[in-house]
């Protein structure tokens, strides 16, 4: 199996406290695979180190054969990785619909992603369009984020905490349609605390435990065995 | 009703009608406010749009007199040539000095813009033989404008009369360009670099680009408003490109309010009418000037065009209720 992406002993440091202590994963074309942990595990900085907004201090990052630790985000996201930040912050002044436009004259990527296919997943946003962006709710503005992202046609999309601080409602349908995203082809890398959101969705997990893979396998395994899950997941 | 009015329009007609009040000396104000305006608008890109802090915009100030009035009183070029190529020049000396500084942020980028601009004005200062040295150039001349007694009634007109018709328009199509960049795509990205460069640069923005994209156009425009000062001010000496030049036009832009589009050049009116008056009564402008600043910063955080927006929001809701 050739990897979409690979992480080969990723470490990463924010000046002097270290964050990543050696992470590899892999992450095949059309799989969702998610990080999996408490809070300050370095799921976060798994994300912005792929990204390029956190350089790693050592380690690969493998996009397609190449190396690409070290080049700038933008570059990063015209290859064709995509982050929804875990803050969801959108562009507070300009409009939904500006959001959107401004994301695909950014990244100028050949893709079959416009703002009506954007709609189509995201129907509410289409009404919301002429809307300023900073007085969406949060989870108006968590799908204008992803559909942001998928303005620069990405082939990975990173989710970091997709389902914080939304109500419960809303998690469902942003689950249903996160998964429609995945059925259509994307590669998703899925950040999450809480086992509910991650292992509807998931086919492989990545347990993270202070900056380390503490353990990795099908999500099934995970989803079976509450055993398993309490040992690794338990507070 | 109030936003119907075309107020843009009503102030130009109303600015084109000054020469006719037939003072010398509303004429001269009015021409000052003009260009300080341009200046003003120009450095808000940078400040209001992008979210850069440049100390050291008069450089490009300066460079466009400079340029304008080495080219018209030493080689005898027309205004013609001698204006678009003060903002040419500008841009060109912006784009090598962005270069360096768009690779810093915040208060590194405003001290690396401060330092361009100090080496700036130190040639103007020393380079005899073009820049005229501490002396600067004085008796740059005025464009040719005999064409204007073709036009009915400009013909009587005194010549400072026309040339700040002159200048008006110019300032009008320059104004009218800087609006069209600010809601253009282009501006858009900018205001998103403003919101969050990093958020900005893993949307695929390549923040830095865009950053030395939006100095240049800053500093054309502040070359053309240079440009016109020379002529106005009837020479250009070094002081046009010394840090306090930079400081006055961003208080102007900060006293009229950076978040709107209008507000630097309200506040290039407001600060060159209140000069002009308070120097009148008193030598301690300074002084008046500081309290002023303080008490906008803590009561006015806007300026006075972001004061007055959030005022008539305030009475068309209760108009409304």
């Amino acid at each position: 199996m050739s990897a979409l992406l690979a992480l080969h002993d990723i470490q990463t440091a924010y000046g002097l406290s270290r964050v990543l202590f050696g992470i590899s994963l892999e992450i095949a074309a059309g799989e969702c695979v998610c990080l999996l942990g408490r809070n300050g595990v370095g799921k976060t900085t798994t994300m912005r180190s792929i990204m390029g907004l956190t350089r790693p201090s050592a380690g690969r990052v493998v996009w397609k054969g190449g190396d690409i630790a070290g080049w700038p985000p933008h570059r990063v996201a015209r290859a064709g990785i995509g982050l929804v930040p875990e803050d969801r912050r959108v562009f507070a002044e300009l409009t939904v619909w500006e959001n959107l436009d401004v994301a695909q004259r950014a990244c100028r990527r050949p893709g079959p992603w416009n703002v009506q296919r954007v709609y189509e997943v995201f129907p509410k946003l289409r009404e919301l369009a002429d809307r300023q962006a900073g007085f969406l709710s949060g989870g108006e503005q968590q799908m204008l984020t992803i559909g942001r992202t998928l303005m620069c046609n990405p082939e990975l999309l990173l989710l970091d905490e997709p389902s914080e601080g939304l109500a419960p409602l809303v998690v469902d349908r942003l689950l249903e349609q996160v998964g429609e995203l995945k059925q259509q082809g994307l590669t998703i890398l899925l950040a999450e605390q809480g086992v509910d959101f991650s292992l509807r969705l998931a086919d492989r997990v990545y347990v993270l435990e202070k900056g380390t893979v503490r353990h990795s396998g099908p999500a099934s395994e995970l989803r079976e065995d509450a055993v398993l899950r309490d040992r690794l997941l338990a507070l | 009703m109030i936003n119907r009015i075309p107020w843009v329009l009503v102030i130009f007609l109303v600015a084109l009608w000054v020469p006719w009040y037939g003072s010398r000396f509303y004429t001269f104000l009015a021409t000052d406010i003009a260009i300080l305006a341009l200046f003003a608008l120009s450095l808000n890109l940078l400040l209001g749009y992008t979210g850069l802090v440049s100390f050291g915009h008069a450089a490009y100030f300066g460079i466009g007199a400079y340029t304008s009035a080495i080219l018209m009183k030493t080689h005898g070029m027309p205004f013609a040539v001698s204006f678009p190529a003060a903002g040419l020049m500008a841009a060109a000396f912006a784009l090598v000095f962005g270069y360096f500084c768009v690779r810093l942020t915040k208060i590194y980028f405003a001290m690396l813009t401060l330092a361009f601009a100090q080496i700036v004005w130190a040639i103007c200062f020393k380079w005899n033989d073009v820049t005229g040295g501490e002396q600067g150039m004085p008796n740059v001349p005025y464009p040719d404008m005999s064409w204007m007694a073709a036009i009915p009634g400009l013909g009587g007109l005194r010549l400072g009369d026309q040339f700040y018709l002159l200048v008006l328009v110019l300032v009008a199509l320059a104004v009218a360009a800087l609006r069209r960049i600010v809601s253009s795509p282009f501006g858009r990205m900018l205001t998103v670099i403003r919101e969050n460069p990093e958020r900005a640069e893993f949307i695929g923005i390549n923040v830095r680009r865009y950053q030395l994209a939006a100095f240049a156009v800053a500093g054309f425009f502040a070359g053309l408003a240079g440009a016109l000062f020379g002529i106005f001010n009837r020479g250009v000496f070094p002081d046009f490109a010394y840090w306090t030049k930079s400081a006055e036009v961003l208080i102007m832009t900060i006293l009229g309010g950076m978040g709107h589009f209008w507000g630097p050049a309200v506040g290039a009116m407001v600060l060159t009418l209140l000069n002009q008056q308070i120097t009148s009564y008193t030598e301690y402008w300074p002084l008046i000037l500081g309290s002023i600043l303080v008490i906008l910063l803590f009561g006015f955080p806007g300026g006075i065009v972001g004061a007055l927006v959030a005022a008539g929001r305030r009475l068309t809701r209760r108009g409304n209720a």
